[in-house]
């Protein structure tokens, strides 16, 4: 196997709460492959989108990591200063967010925020630039791209502010693309062609992908691998389509399971409880107190293991949570 | 079974930039029968919260009828109208901005009671109406703010059932809710629509969750309706181009 593009080491972030530290997300261990899709899954305040934010370098104030190691394209990114940063931004990571209305400047044209783009990284002449943003826009399915170059965020659809913040983000054709919830915000039919459009330029450009969503059935569809995160830590981490046929973790079952599409007149799932804020996370196993069959030994805080059937896994129990 | 919601050629028009019009609805017709769970789904734009709207006497009509229980809230007198708002309540999709976040639970569930205007019904207790939505009586006292999303939106019910309606409107009841927390709320609902006789009006982009909760569904797109049935035949074996190009795009889980 090829060096890992991102690596996570034990890697850990929190939040200055004045006194101390408050963790964020903990022990995270996860590395994405060259060439892949991985679906990062979880719902709110699980910590997947600082996660997201820490490979770019793009930490809330007050946020910083606190242990372990986080790799890029093999480079610990803790020597990382405002310099090197910004040549990892964009160039080698890019991220595109949930929603281009606050992503994209309002005040200034599309096309000039792609040639931004380019001339921020490059000693490229105006002209050529624009060439170039041009042939991205194309290249993202925007139809008649001369018209959209000059066109304002406001003036454009969800969809195509999407497209064209995906333009923006791949211009520099960058090694990984950290796209978080990028279609949360759009109809599912708009959903479906950004998914299809990012696949097909996931092959073209040989990208690897960090897809961040809390949509079970997007990453189903597109993802290589998936990994589950609950309260600031990964849970569960497999190919796609072994996390979904024979999930381990009863976090994953419950999520599967809330979301699946039972017959006309049956109840719904769901998982009792609600996700914890971190300042109330159990000492234990953060699952236990919604768990359907805690046991004494969840008292205890679970390691992350890596069983027979592959992938890795943060329980005692796996498998257990039988669907009734 | 006699229909209690009747919309009749129901068009909404806003202005546009430069004079233009917009039109949101566009001469939609439907009816909804006693203690059915009737479904609207349809993208951002398809005009299926502005029938709510309408409904609710929150946005005036440009053409067309609604009632309500026999009721048009458009052409009722004062006095209907109050009467009018104890036959339809709503919950709305966001618990955040749709409570007063200086208000307690207890303020905010019965704030609609004084203006109750029938009065051969007992008037529910704070206690009655979070009892009836499975949070503790003891919730009376906490802000907004103490609760998760889901027992906000329980709250939001409760906020409904207290002016004894007929009729709920369900805007996207879920949508603002975590994966795991919705079936909490969803089974709520469904229960209470049993317990009371309550007739359900569910707006939602969510097919699956139609297809599994509402007794019909209405589909609709660019302000029309274009499909209306039975929701798991609607969904399996649509007939109208856009509601097949609406399924097909639903991201679905595996089958294991």
């Amino acid at each position: 196997m090829s060096a890992p593009v991102i690596e996570f080491k034990n890697f850990s972030l929190g939040r200055d709460i004045g006194t101390s530290w408050e963790p964020l997300v903990t022990d995270m261990t996860l590395q994405l492959q060259p060439g892949e899709i991985l679906g990062l899954v979880g719902e709110s305040g699980s910590g997947k989108s600082l996660s997201a934010l820490s490979c770019l370098g793009l930490l809330p104030a007050k946020v910083r990591p606190l242990g372990g190691q986080l790799n890029i394209l093999g480079r610990d990114s803790s020597t990382f200063g405002d310099e090197e940063w910004r040549e990892v931004r964009g160039a080698q990571v890019s991220m595109i967010f949930q929603d281009p209305m606050t992503s994209l400047d309002p005040c200034f044209t599309v096309g000039s925020q792609i040639v931004e783009a380019i001339r921020a990284h490059e000693d490229t002449s105006a002209k050529e630039a624009q060439g170039r943003a041009l042939e991205m826009l194309r290249l993202v399915g925007i139809t008649d791209p001369e018209q959209r170059f000059g066109a304002f965020p406001h003036e454009l659809s969800g969809g195509l502010r999407q497209r064209a913040m995906i333009a923006a983000a791949l211009v520099m054709k960058p090694t990984v693309l950290v796209a978080d919830e990028p279609t949360t915000a759009l109809d599912v039919t708009t959903q479906a062609a950004i998914i299809e459009q990012v696949v097909q330029l996931q092959q073209q450009l040989g990208m690897t992908v960090l897809w961040i969503s809390h949509d079970l059935g997007v990453v189903a569809n597109l993802a290589d691998r998936v990994a589950v995160m609950y309260a600031g830590e990964l849970v569960e981490v497999a190919d796609t389509k072994r996390l979904f046929a024979d999930p381990q973790h009863p976090y994953t079952m419950g999520l599967i399971n809330s979301a699946r599409v039972r017959s006309a007149g049956e109840p719904f799932d769901f998982i009792s409880g609600s996700v914890p804020e971190p300042s109330t996370w159990p000492e234990g196993c953060r699952f236990a107190p919604r768990c359907s069959r805690p046991t004494s030994v969840c008292q205890e805080h679970p390691a992350m293991t890596q069983p027979d059937s592959g992938g890795s896994l943060r329980c005692f129990h796996p498998g257990m949570a039988v669907v009734s | 079974m006699s229909p209690i919601v009747v919309v009749e050629n129901l068009t909404k028009d806003y202005a546009g930039p430069s004079k233009s019009v917009r039109r949101a609805v566009d001469d939609v017709s439907f009816h909804v029968n006693e203690q059915e769970i009737f479904g609207i789904v349809g993208e951002s734009g398809s005009g299926k919260t502005t029938v709510a709207r309408v409904l609710l006497r929150l946005t005036r009509p440009t053409g067309g009828h609604v009632s309500v229980a026999g009721i048009d809230p458009w052409s009722a007198s004062r006095e209907d109208r109050r009467r009018y708002h104890e036959v339809i309540q709503v919950v709305f999709q966001d618990p955040y901005s749709s409570m007063d976040p200086r208000m307690r639970i207890g303020a905010v569930v019965t704030e609609g009671l004084r203006s109750r205007r029938t009065h051969d019904r007992p008037v529910p207790t704070v206690a009655e109406l979070l009892d009836l939505v499975g949070l503790p009586a003891s919730y009376e006292r906490m802000y907004p703010h103490e609760l998760s999303g889901g027992q906000r939106q329980r709250a939001a019910i409760a906020r409904a059932l207290a002016m004894g309606p007929q009729v709920l409107v369900a805007d996207e009841p879920v949508s603002a809710l975590d994966v795991s927390m919705r079936g909490q709320v969803l089974n709520l609902l469904t229960s209470l629509q049993v317990e009371l006789g309550l007739t359900v009006l569910f707006i939602s982009h969510d097919l699956g969750i139609v297809q599994q909760m509402c007794n019909r569904v209405a589909v609709m797109h660019n302000g029309r309706i274009v499909e209306t049935g039975d929701p798991v035949e609607t969904f399996e074996n649509p007939s109208d181009p856009y509601t097949q190009r609406l399924v097909a795009s639903v991201p679905r889980i595996p089958v294991s």
